[in-house]
Formats: C-alpha cells, structure tokens, sequence
C-alpha cells in the first residue's frame, strides 16, 4: 500500500509538551485526544479552582462525521517514490500533537477547549483611568 | 467513485513552524484516512465581569 519515502534533511524542535509526539517512521495507528480547561483570572493570588469537565457540555457533545455515501475507488501511482523536505524547524509542539516523518495508516485526533476568563469590575475600571492618564 | 492519483515530484524547501497544538498534526509522508475534529468554547458567557465568584459549573 505504501510507497513512497520520505527523506527530510534535519528536524529540530525546542518543546514537545503535555502528551504530544515527534515520530519518526512508519505508523498504523494514530489517535490522538486533548482536552483542556484553559481558565484566566484577574488576581494578585491564583489557588486552586473546582472545577471538572464533566460541568462542561463541550465535553460531552459527541464528535460529527460526516458520512460515506458511496464507495470511493481510490488508485494511487507514485512515479516518485520520494517525499522530500529540506530543514524542518518548529518551535512547539503541543497538547496531544503529533509531528510525524513517515507513512501512517489511519489517523484520529481530537481537541475540546473550554475557556473561561474572570476579570474583577473594579481592577478593570481603575486601569482604564491609568492609561487615560498616561 | 473513481479515484486516481499520480504522484510525481514531491520537493519541498525549508519549514518553519511557530507551533502545532491542540491535537494538531503535522505530517511528511502518505496516510490511508485522517479525522481530525476540534471544539473551543468561549461563549459571552465566559467573560465574568464583577465580583469574585468561584467558576460555577455550566448546564
């Protein structure tokens, strides 16, 4: 099924974060799944907050796909059996991402980002006053 | 549905990338199916503008 090589003359990546994956070669399978409660608050002390994602619809809600409707014959001929690339230079890589080199099967990601921002009135109204004043 | 592909030369030059996130993906090579799906909530709602309350969960 696979024929064609990838040939990449140098990677180079300065963070590979929380679960994501820098891979190189062949691949079956990827499935990929991030999930994220991303929550800003204006205060001068930030604890701990109670909060799950099981409150949250945007978890919940399932995935749409859209449907076949038909079967696709698909052919492929590769008169070049190389992929190539020069220098790749990626500063992150993050939440669950996969940077791959190579030939994959089949491939499954998926993000849910929640956002929440906190902002206090009166902090908000005493800034304004001071960039009025500059 | 018919579906035929000739792939002929395939060169690229330098890459660069600021960031891939979020369940992105970044690939050099042939893949058989890909599904990537992505949801980001940021509703009005979500901009809490007065006194301190502790983030109360949503229906």
């Amino acid at each position: 099924m696979f024929s064609r090589i990838s040939k990449v003359k140098s990677i180079l990546s300065d963070t590979v974060s929380f679960c994501s994956t820098m891979q190189i070669g062949d691949t079956s399978y990827i499935d990929g799944n991030a999930l994220a409660l991303a929550v800003q608050k204006k205060s001068e002390t930030f604890g701990s907050v109670d909060i799950q994602f099981k409150d949250y619809d945007i978890f919940k809600r399932p995935i749409y796909i859209p449907r076949l409707y038909e079967p696709v014959n698909t052919r492929f001929s590769n008169s070049n059996p190389f992929i190539r690339v020069g220098n790749i230079n990626i500063i992150g890589i993050s939440s669950s991402s996969v940077v791959g080199v190579g030939n994959v099967g089949h491939i499954r990601m998926e993000s849910r980002v929640k956002h929440i921002r906190q902002v206090p009135k009166k902090v908000e109204e005493t800034q304004i006053e001071n960039s009025s004043n500059d | 549905m018919e579906f035929n592909v000739t792939n002929h030369q395939l060169c690229v030059g330098d890459i660069q990338i600021t960031g891939v996130a979020s369940s992105a993906l970044f690939l050099i090579g042939d893949v058989q199916t890909v599904q990537l799906s992505s949801a980001f909530d940021t509703p009005p709602e979500s901009l809490i503008i007065g006194p301190f309350v502790p983030v109360s969960p949503e229906g």
